[in-house]
């Protein structure tokens, strides 16, 4: 079941990232994680990217709040737009303001995300006291109330606990819970589930639906999984070696998926009522970030590359209304 | 709580018995007669024998560590064989010395060595970063007693600061407590950097600059206190060090510590007063570490011993 996509006008654009260049330096060279990436994305909605890991999702999350791992790491280029305003040449102190109060993100590991000396409680109404100066009491109280939001049973009890007390459900609970206490507009969440039990995944994405919903949040999501983005997004980008090489709506993505690699995606999804021995998987393995080559990164991957392919880079184009996708075989829709 | 401090308190008891007997025993083992160190080489078999049975060296081996033990838990630990002052007088009046020593190297090393550690830690690789590993490398390096000289070589006696030997008030305790401090400092500083730099690459950094926390409170209070749990144990383990190592400074600075106190016994085989002295830093270390132990339980709750219902 698909969430209808409001409409919206020109105005409404939320968030709208240009050609953004994340490199991390290294011993062996520059890596180029996100490689002129674009994003866009309307308020209220939920965008989905998918990948492969290493294919730059985390790092686009990262780079889009400023928080891309130095020192080797850094954005070289490209432009964030959040609510017209450019984050890549904010100063750090307005960039601070901005985080977990506009833009707040949620991380793939509850298990590690969350401080293990201090209470969750604490940590949930730290950004609180922070961004909206509000005493210890007050913050105290609001966090019970986003407990109870984010469906934590006896709130009152369970903030004083350290994470280490607490299942890794609840943990990401208490990771959203924190994530939504300023109210941001933008959650960006890294991989909310990969870490929990497929029960537990659901219930978390149950409620990220819901809390959607409820505050009228715009949602990032960031994972591998092709269920959980057809699940929960209105629009998805499909990013391999640090470049969006797919990107439509998601009930276009799914009936009419165009790019090689997408296709791959799907056809490596096993189906309930599908007889198969083997399940399809893309040959080869994700290419080395240092040695990308001039042509298509997929290319050597690819059951349909060409001599071209190999030599020179695809551009993204617009196949149908909405629909853009990086690859020499649409190019001639030109 | 009050039950672990209880329990550690009986185990730190028999740990001291234990050194009690390593001591003693290993005493034994040295080479030396303290009756002739006492009557000098010249003495006659008769004199000899006779200060031995006074000094009751004449018992079985035994028999002697079993009247030591008694009277150490009477409180008594012998009488030193040069002065014939009880050792606990002779302990009583180098030992606040030895610790107003430690104590000063102690404070410099961490006030200095924590935020240098710390800075190194949020700067990796930066210009700071390397002078200060490097500054590590030689603090580390570097021979005390030779440091010693050169420290009062150049403040006591080119510019004339500070005055090179002997207890006063602050200014003697300046050289002897820089020299002291220097290892201790080099190796705060490398478990700071290391600490701190593991705990900045967590995931929970990264999620509470996420929140919007600012930069200084992510350090101190979240990336620190995280960090700070082998930092302390490091500093409990250079405090026993320290204690114990005073030797070589305060023979090279003139302090009247038990250190040298110590090394003038074992120059004259003067057994009870090593055996105190020995005990006495042993019980200073082990009382430490106790005290470790539990600070740490206080940052990092989940250390904290289980108590069972």
């Amino acid at each position: 079941m698909y969430v209808e996509k409001p409409q919206h006008n020109e105005n409404d654009t939320l968030l709208c990232v240009r050609n953004l260049k994340t490199h991390i330096r290294s011993d062996a060279g520059e890596i180029r994680v996100v490689d002129g990436v674009d994003l866009q994305m309307k308020r209220g909605e939920t965008v989905g990217i998918v990948g492969e890991s290493g294919c730059g999702k985390s790092m686009t999350g990262l780079s889009i709040l400023r928080l891309v791992p130095g020192p080797h790491g850094r954005i070289v280029s490209g432009e964030i737009l959040f609510n017209g305003q450019d984050l890549a040449s904010l100063d750090e102190k307005e960039m601070v303001r901005l985080r977990g109060n506009e833009i707040a993100m949620v991380f793939q590991d509850p298990m590690t995300s969350l401080d293990p000396l201090f209470a969750v409680g604490d940590q949930i109404g730290e950004s609180m006291r922070f961004h909206q100066k509000l005493s210890r009491k007050e913050a105290r109280n609001r966090a019970i109330e986003l407990l109870k939001l984010v469906g934590v049973p006896s709130p009152e009890l369970r903030i004083k606990d350290r994470p280490d007390q607490l299942s890794g459900g609840l943990r990401q609970r208490v990771m959203l819970a924190s994530a939504l206490s300023c109210k941001p507009s933008l959650v960006i969440a890294d991989e909310p589930t990969t870490a929990l039990d497929v029960t537990i995944q659901a219930q978390i994405l149950e409620l990220i639906k819901q809390l959607r919903e409820e505050t009228g949040t715009s949602f990032i999501l960031i994972s591998h999984d092709l269920g959980v983005i057809a699940e929960n997004c209105q629009h998805v980008s499909v990013m391999y070696a640090g470049k969006i090489v797919e990107s439509a709506d998601v009930r276009e993505l799914f009936d009419n998926p165009l790019h090689p690699y997408t296709t791959g995606l799907m056809e490596s999804i096993p189906r309930i009522g599908v007889r198969k021995d083997r399940l399809e998987a893309i040959p080869g393995i994700v290419p080395n970030p240092l040695d990308l080559g001039e042509g298509c990164a997929f290319s050597p991957r690819c059951s349909c590359s060409e001599e071209h392919c190999e030599q020179k880079a695809p551009p993204l184009v617009e196949v149908c209304p909405g629909h853009e996708v990086r690859c020499w075989k649409y190019c001639n829709h030109l | 709580m009050k039950e672990f401090i209880i329990k550690r308190l009986v185990v730190c008891l028999a740990l001291l018995v234990f050194t009690s007997g390593i001591t003693f025993f290993l005493l034994e083992l040295a080479p030396g007669d303290p009756a002739l160190m006492m009557l000098g080489q010249d003495a006659t078999q008769e004199g000899l024998t006779a200060l031995r049975r006074e000094m009751g060296l004449d018992q079985p081996l035994l028999s002697r560590y079993a009247t030591f033990l008694g009277d150490l838990f009477q409180g008594d630990m012998g009488v030193s064989y040069q002065t014939h002052r009880p050792v606990s007088q002779e302990i009583a009046a180098t030992f606040p010395a030895t610790l107003e020593l430690s104590v000063a190297s102690m404070v410099i090393a961490i006030i200095i060595g924590v935020p240098v550690g710390i800075t190194c830690a949020i700067r990796q690789y930066s210009l700071t970063d390397r002078v200060v590993r490097f500054a590590v490398l030689i603090a580390v390096s570097l021979p005390v007693f030779w440091l010693g000289l050169m420290i009062i070589y150049l403040f006591s006696i080119v510019l004339g600061w500070f005055p090179s030997f002997g207890r006063g008030g602050l200014r003697h305790l300046v050289l002897p407590a820089v020299t002291m401090s220097c290892y201790s400092l080099a190796i705060i500083v490398r478990m700071t950097r290391s600490s701190m730099l593991e705990v900045l690459r967590c995931d929970y950094i990264t999620a509470t600059r996420a929140k919007g926390i600012h930069e200084f409170y992510v350090i101190y209070k979240h990336a620190l206190r995280n960090a700070l749990v082998p930092v302390i144990t490091i500093i409990g383990l250079q405090f026993g060090v320290l204690l114990g190592g005073a030797v070589i400074t305060e023979t090279i600075f003139a302090w009247p510590g038990l250190g040298r106190l110590m090394v003038q016994a074992i120059f004259a085989r003067d057994y009870p007063i090593i055996r105190g002295g020995v005990l006495m830093i042993s019980a200073c270390s082990i009382l430490i570490t106790l005290f470790v132990d539990i600070i740490c339980s206080y940052i990092n709750p989940s250390l904290k011993p289980v108590e069972k219902s």
